[in-house]
């Protein structure tokens, strides 16, 4: 086993908590105005509540196929060779994503904090700072971000509270004018986002209660709701639902409106602290399961020489994949959601019908032989 | 990034230790068999004190006394060492029955044969006395303050307990002063400090396990915990890594802290070290192992974790509020002594936008033709403040204190005036370095000193985003640490509720019921539940009720 | 490879040094702006005059020595540039400054009347896309040219610029504006049926212009008085004594804020005048405190005068047959300030009276504002975006002719005014001979 540590399920359900919310709430708010207008903040509910059908696969086919991972029941289920290539498919999905969060928080630090910087600064940074906490392995990874947790949940509640002075109801009004249409349509990013949830799938062999992974989850997404409505709603509030859509970054902006009394007022280094950690420990989850997955792929005892190699080509590709924040942009809001869902629900909806299939014939097999 | 350091530690481990040389255990039991061979067989007294001789050579503390019994049937000789031993404990209690002409009782029948037996039974009166059965396990003793006897045609010898050496008195200690609480502190005889401790913990379960450890100074060393308290898997991995030790000298608890600590190359101290008695003790109570080491008065307490060390003794003895808001406070000064200056210069020459107006137009008329960019004039003032500081600590007092008003408040001020740093910075490395002294733990302190200085540079190459890059490298160090089998951040990771509530807040006593929940020790519970004496109904009342009562009869007369 | 291990970081040091400092501004190279003027002049080329408040922090914070190269000058420099956009107007000011522009302590971003008409959305969207400048920047709009406010003097506080971000605070407490952020702007901007509005700055003229006789009114009284004119002078010009021995050589002008600019999607459409803007602020409900003068209907000719504390308003559409119109409640708050007459108010009789006269007065007001706001066509408001919220196909029926339909539209106004306190007297003191 590539892995040794064990992390708990409130640790697990904390990863993926950060997982799910860390990067997503920095474009959300913009990509789902565009989509829904005044309805954003039901969109982003509707959407987040959808990772719970990935969730509920996640673990039923860990419960179906206990002690291993998605990489490893990927062969238990469809054989050694298509096992491996569907296996070989996550590990490239989590490296494209992880490159997809690098290239993310490079253009916000760029376009937001140190405009001469290059942007290679900033994605190697971080990919070294992945590097190095996949090298200490998910224990290590999992007590840093019960640390960070509590710095990110603060200040967002922070900033949150102290818009309120700014806020205006009437921004929500009326709900749902047009239709359920534009609420689906904006729902389908924040799906993407906790569809991501399906990293839970690499860790739930490691956790000390296994059985309790499904909670750690549910636990996750919960949260995540909140946390990313409110800031939805937040940010709306503030700017109206279509200031909010032409927007970048809205939750940047946004906190740069908090003036209160002049005294707190000027909390942006508060959402890149927050940022930067949050994106840190999302990106370093994916490059765990990636750098984990190979290893299982190839049958490694040890995942860690794969470290190295594996960040060089994370960092090249979040440089290479778009060539402006556009691109970046438009991907997201209209390709990737539709990726994800391959990865986060087609295909272990695939793994979980043959496995159920399989399980079947297996047990009339034992039937008949028992006949 | 650890693992390098360990291969590596490994790796340098092996050159420096060829086998055999210096791990010659078992060359050397080999040459004690020779020479026990060579000299036992005889057991005469003349021969034994010559091979006394070839041992200790001719040291000018070792003294040799060699007098027949009173009868005259026995030669007998004592050995000891000058300063380490009590005379008069061998006057009156040795050497004179032993002389004694009036032999009485089964005394009188002392002779050749009986000797061991009679000496040991009726003639001599020490507390203390051991059987050593031979030279070399004597001797060992006698180096260590105890006394020989030899017996003329015996190999056995018998060894009394004399030791008794001028050594400091037990004394406030000067690194942990405390405003409330007692003032003993360690001193640097280890049998003074078992006696604070048990005096302390008067519990039967209490227990002192002696090790040894340093070939050639044979430093006792101490594990001391409870035993009914203390999670056994953490006692057994201390004792493992404390019986590996081997080298030849130990002269402080700091070479044990280095020989068993988790992660060796980390710059974080993974053992807290104390001088007072009374925190050494609470960390027993709490299931924690305490080392105490001859010669020193630090003493090692494991496991550790980071946040013991924004931990005063003093919090507990103060009301809890107290404790609570100095707990906060140093949790402020921890972070700022780790990151102002750092943040100060990203903000300076970084994030401009940060500082309030007003307070950015008066850093900006300060900064006005200051030479250096900010990050320089922070690396001068930091690296000169460190010079000042190691000054200060090196110098006599006397000195001491001229050298800190010229090179503090004449240098600082001639620095400004001259315009080479602006008061700001001045500020700035101040407030930090007055920070760093309030944290209590010092080892912990230094730690944070050292890392601000990549922090620093950090924050001038990539601003606030180099601070929190060296943050992150932090936080992952940090929380891949662990002291004996806890994590290093506990309990701020794995913990439960209540104890990162205690860890911060220090609830008042009663309702502390629970030991730290990591520590994972036999006995979990400190009390039955939360009990608090309330005053008995109408006790007060009354009380107040018969004093004015008093009073008014006082009136009347 | 263990060894190589260990040299990573310091390949790694000096590759981060490599490739850092891009974006180390240090502080004393940055030339601060605390406020920006924006002129447009149609028909050129080269349209918009960006004007920079820069400030000088050697004069500002006189740091004991630091200050001493800086003293007697003014710590705020103005450096102008003039371009086609005003991003270019901005880099040609840059031109002439020998330190970096920055920008992101700067409050205030004055328009001149040109560019307010020209349109809010060049100037927007340089706001928001700078990634320097807040959106908490307040927007003003000058008739005139807004230049001409920088170039004046201070008076009370360290620069021109705080006396504009003061002028701004005070209104709070006076409600003779509404200051506007800039988000708050592109907020009602982006909003249908929803128009911005913005305080309006300019140079009001001195105590002779608005007295034209006040001179010679001055000389009469002074003449009458005889010897004792110094007293009476003195007495007499309680509006600031020292001030009138300069006044004479040369008539100052002062800076006010004066009502209120309305705007028609992100055109300037007109002014509310400081009567207007009240009604407006009552309408919008953001009444803070105010003194109203309503006469005294115990005693004609007298006046009482009310120190309004706080205000709620109720808007609801209502749609009938397709005809829409609004009902407006507006409750008032206020305390007795003072009265002119002797008769005691403070009964429930007279105090109930002078609720309905405080109403009335309210409701003129608002009456004189809506007018106003229908004569532009400008919904500042927000009538549309309250049927919107309310009726929303109604809303959307009438799509894209809202400004029109607005002209149009009914209002009823419902004001209910409460006097609750009368000041530390209980009735006026009878004067006694």
């Amino acid at each position: 086993m590539p892995e040794k540590g064990k992390i708990s399920p409130r640790q697990a359900g904390e990863l993926m908590f950060i997982t799910t919310t860390s990067a997503a709430i920095l474009l959300m708010p913009a990509i789902t105005a565009e989509a829904a207008g005044r309805d954003a903040w039901l969109s982003v509910m509707a959407g987040t509540m959808s990772g719970f059908v990935p969730l509920a696969i996640i673990t039923w086919l860990s419960s179906r196929h206990p002690g291993r991972t998605l990489f490893q029941y990927c062969e238990d289920i469809l054989g050694r060779i298509p096992g491996k290539a569907v296996a070989l498919s996550f590990v490239w999905f989590f490296l494209h994503v992880n490159a997809i969060i690098v290239r993310q928080f490079g253009d916000f630090l760029a376009t937001a904090f140190l405009p001469e910087t290059p942007l290679s600064v900033f994605n190697f940074s971080l990919v070294l700072l992945a590097a190095l906490a996949t090298h200490y392995g998910l224990e290590t990874i999992a007590r840093a971000n019960e640390f960070i947790i509590l710095l990110v949940v603060s200040s967002l509640l922070t900033i949150v509270t102290l818009s309120v002075v700014h806020w205006d109801p009437r921004t929500f009004f009326p709900i749902m004018a047009e239709g359920a249409g534009p609420v689906f349509r904006g729902a389908l990013l924040p799906a993407y986002f906790s569809g991501q949830i399906i990293t839970l799938a690499v860790i739930l062999p490691y956790l000390t209660r296994p059985g309790q992974g499904v909670f750690s989850g549910a636990a996750a997404l919960l949260g995540t709701v909140i946390i990313l409505t409110t800031g939805v709603i937040a940010v709306q509030a503030v700017f109206g639902p279509e200031f909010t859509a032409a927007m970048r970054f809205p939750i940047h902006l946004f906190v740069r409106t908090i003036n209160i009394g002049d005294v707190l007022t000027r909390f942006e280094p508060l959402v890149m602290v927050t940022w930067v950690a949050g994106v840190f420990v999302k990106a370093s989850v994916f490059y765990y399961c990636a750098a984990l997955g190979l290893a299982q792929v190839f049958g490694l005892g040890e995942y860690r020489p794969l470290v190295l190699s594996l960040g060089v080509i994370i960092a090249a590709f979040s440089i290479t994949l778009f060539a402006d924040v556009t691109e970046l942009t438009f991907f997201l809001a209209r390709v990737g959601p539709f990726y994800g869902y391959l990865y986060s629900l087609g295909l272990p909806l695939l793994l979980l019908a043959v496995s159920l299939i399989r399980g079947l014939l297996a047990g009339r097999q034992e039937e008949k032989q028992d006949g | 990034m650890n693992n390098a350091f360990l291969a590596l530690a490994r790796k340098l481990g092996k050159k420096i230790k060829p086998p055999g040389k210096f791990s010659g255990g078992k060359e050397e039991k080999k040459r004690e068999e020779k020479v026990r061979e060579k000299y036992d067989p005889g057991g005469s007294l003349r021969e034994r004190l010559d091979q006394v001789k070839e041992r200790l050579g001719e040291s000018s503390d070792v003294v040799v006394r060699q007098f027949a019994s009173g009868n005259g049937r026995v030669r007998v000789a004592v050995v000891f060492i000058d300063g380490l031993v009590d005379k008069k404990i061998i006057h009156d209690h040795i050497i004179r029955p032993i002389q004694s002409e009036r032999l009485t009782g089964k005394a009188s029948e002392l002779n050749r044969s009986n000797a061991l037996e009679t000496l040991q039974q009726h003639l001599t009166s020490g507390g203390e006395l051991w059987v050593a059965p031979d030279l070399t396990q004597a001797l060992k003793r006698v180096l260590s303050g105890d006394t020989a006897l030899l017996i003329d045609g015996e190999i056995k010898i018998l060894v009394f307990g004399t030791r008794f050496w001028q050594g400091r008195m037990v004394d406030e200690p000067a690194t942990e002063a405390a405003v409330r609480g007692p003032r003993e502190g360690f001193t640097e005889t280890i049998r003074v400090n078992t006696s604070l401790l048990r005096r302390r913990i008067h519990h039967e379960k209490l227990r002192f396990e002696t090790m040894k450890a340093g070939r050639r100074t044979g430093t006792d060393i101490m594990l001391v915990y409870i035993d009914d308290v203390v999670n056994r898997r953490v006692l057994e991995e201390v004792r493992r890594r404390v019986a590996a030790i081997d080298t030849d000298s130990i002269l402080e608890s700091g070479y044990i802290e280095e020989f068993i600590e988790d992660s060796p190359w980390s710059m974080f101290p993974q053992i807290e070290h104390t001088e007072r008695a009374d925190k050494a003790a609470a960390a027993i109570l709490e299931g924690r192992v305490v080392i105490l080491t001859d010669n020193t008065p630090f003493a090692l307490i494991v496991p550790t974790s980071f946040f013991q060390f924004i931990q005063a003794s003093e919090d507990y003895y103060e009301r809890p509020f107290v404790g609570f808001a100095l707990r906060l406070l140093r949790l402020f000064v921890l972070n700022v002594a780790l990151m102002f200056p750092a943040i100060y210069v990203a903000v300076v020459s970084f994030h401009q936008e940060m500082l309030p107006t007003p307070l950015l137009l008066s850093i900006a008329a300060t900064r006005e033709g200051v030479p250096f960019p900010a990050v320089g004039e922070a690396l001068l003032m930091e690296g000169t403040f460190e010079v000042l500081r190691e000054a200060g600590v090196r110098l006599p007092k006397t000195v001491g204190q001229a050298i800190s008003i010229v090179g503090g408040l004449i240098v600082g001020d001639a620095a400004i005036r001259a315009g080479i740093v602006s008061p700001a910075m001045v500020i700035v490395v101040s407030a930090t370095a007055i920070s760093t002294f309030a944290i209590p733990a010092f080892n912990a302190s230094i730690a944070l000193r050292l890392l601000r200085f990549p922090l620093l540079i950090l924050a001038g190459i990539m601003g606030l985003y180099g601070v929190i890059f060296g943050l992150l490298i932090m936080l992952l160090h940090l929380a891949s640490l662990q002291s004996f089998g806890v994590p290093y951040l506990s309990p701020l990771v794995h913990g439960t509720y209540d104890d990162i509530m205690k860890t911060f807040a220090r609830p008042p006593w009663w309702m502390s019921i629970k030991r730290p929940r990591l520590l994972a020790t036999s006995d979990p519970r400190r009390q039955s539940a939360t009990v608090h004496t309330r005053p008995a109904p109408g006790y007060e009342r009354e009380l107040f009720h018969d004093a004015a009562e008093d009073n008014s009869d006082a009136g009347k007369r | 490879m263990g060894r190589l291990r260990f040299l990573l970081p310091f390949l790694l040091f000096p590759l981060l040094l490599l490739s850092g400092c891009w974006s180390r501004v240090e502080i004393n190279k940055l030339a601060i702006v605390k406020a920006i003027a924006i002129d447009y002049l149609p028909g050129r080329r080269a349209p918009y005059i960006v004007t920079l408040a820069v400030i000088r922090p050697a004069a500002v914070a006189g740091g004991g020595d630091a200050a001493a190269g800086g003293e007697g000058g003014s710590p705020t420099r103005l450096f102008t540039g003039v371009g086609a956009t005003i991003d270019l107007a901005l880099a040609r000011a840059g031109f002439n400054i020998s330190r970096r522009i920055f920008l992101s302590h700067n409050e205030v971003v004055l328009l001149g009347e040109e560019t307010a008409r020209h349109g809010l959305h060049h100037i927007t969207d340089f706001i928001i896309r700078n990634p320097e400048m807040r959106l908490t920047n307040l927007l003003l709009v000058v008739p005139g040219m807004a230049h001409e406010i920088l170039a004046q003097g201070e008076r009370l506080e360290a620069g021109i610029t705080d006396e504009i971000i003061g002028l701004l605070e005070q209104s709070r407490e006076t409600s003779e504006a509404h200051p506007q952020e800039t988000f708050l702007v592109l907020r009602r901007l982006s909003t249908p049926g929803f128009d911005p509005h913005m305080p309006v700055l300019k140079l009001g003229p001195h105590l002779s212009r608005v007295i034209p006789e006040f001179e010679r009114e001055k000389r009469e009284l002074q003449e009458r008085a005889g010897g004792s004119g110094q007293e009476g002078k003195n007495g007499g010009g309680g509006q600031g004594g020292g001030e009138s021995g300069s006044a004479e050589a040369a008539p100052q002008t002062e800076l006010t804020l004066a009502g209120t600019a309305a705007f028609c999607g992100d055109r300037l459409a007109g002014y509310l005048n400081e009567i207007e803007t009240r009604g407006f602020l009552w309408l919008a409900g953001e009444m803070r405190a105010a003194i109203i003068t309503i006469s005294d209907p115990q005693a004609p000719g007298e006046k009482i005068n009310i120190l309004i504390t706080g205000n709620i308003t109720k808007i609801k559409p209502m749609v009938k047959e397709g005809r829409i119109s609004f009902r407006v409640e507006i409750a008032a708050e206020g305390d007795l300030a003072s009265q002119g007459s002797h008769t005691n108010l403070a009964t429930p009789e007279k105090i109930s009276g002078l609720n309905s006269a405080l109403a009335g007065a309210v409701k003129a007001e608002t009456k004189k504002a809506l007018a106003k706001m229908q004569e532009l066509g400008t919904d500042i408001v927000g009538f549309g975006a309250i049927l919107n919220r309310g009726n929303h196909k109604a809303f959307k029926a009438i799509g894209d002719r809202w400004p029109e339909v607005f002209r149009e539209i009914k209002v009823d106004i419902h004001v209910t005014a409460n006097i609750r306190r009368t000041g530390q007297l209980s009735r006026p003191v009878r004067i006694i001979r």
